[in-house]
């Protein structure tokens, strides 16, 4: 899955988990707003509103980054680990 | 599938009533109505037997009797009409539960384990447009 399909995902409200250099991430909604944590280390990475067609939260995934790499290169080039991604 | 006991007014047909051991259309036996009626009769109560199995598992959360087990990273937006399926995780942990409304769209999701803060498990999630738009 690429960054764009990721977004296209996102964009109708579902979740992704995933893992990234040994450490398990996941964008979660909850109640109004829309999270990015990391389940290992407990933190919470990312807190966006609601939004329509989660705009608000896509506008901060463009240049979102996890250990200093954007969010849209671990997609597009697929470094997340291959097993671990799930789209509910 | 269970055609259930009871009385209905069926469009185009009129008042049917099952029994333990009848159907009769407006008080006339089925095997005694034209072969085109008793078809309408009987495609009537099937699908309304399938409806309410359906709307039965739904709201306890139950396997529909067609449902299905995917192990992949996503379930699909559309299935088969009125069924279930279950997303696995590689060690056979189950992820969620995916219920298609009559049309094999997406409308009802339960969540039983994934990451992020705050949820509490099994949780819902309506499809506020089957198939299109989850949340």
């Amino acid at each position: 899955m690429n960054f764009q399909e990721l977004i296209d995902e996102i964009k109708i409200g579902r979740e992704v988990e995933f893992v990234y250099n040994d450490k398990h991430y996941s964008i979660t909604t909850y109640e109004k707003e829309w999270k990015i944590y990391c389940d290992d280390t407990k933190e919470e990475l990312l807190n966006v509103l609601k939004s329509k067609e989660n705009n608000l939260l896509i506008n901060e995934l463009v240049n979102f980054s996890i250990d200093k790499r954007l969010l849209k290169d671990i997609f597009d080039k697929k470094e997340y680990e291959k097993d671990s991604l799930y789209i509910l | 599938m269970t055609i259930m006991a009871g009385t209905w007014m069926i469009p185009g047909i009129g008042k049917v009533v099952v029994t333990g051991g009848a159907i009769l259309v407006g008080g006339i036996a089925l095997y005694k109505v034209s072969s085109e009626t008793a078809s309408k009769v009987k495609s009537w109560l099937i699908a309304r037997a399938e409806a309410k199995e359906y709307e039965s598992a739904k709201e306890k959360g139950t396997k529909t009797k067609n449902h299905s087990t995917e192990t992949g990273s996503r379930l699909n937006k559309t299935g088969k009409k009125y069924s279930s399926k279950d997303l696995k995780d590689k060690n056979g942990k189950l992820k969620q539960r995916r219920y298609y409304d009559k049309n094999g769209n997406a409308e009802l999701d339960i969540d039983y384990s994934h990451g992020g803060v705050g949820h509490k498990f099994p949780h819902r999630y309506y499809w506020k447009k089957p198939g299109k738009v989850r949340d």
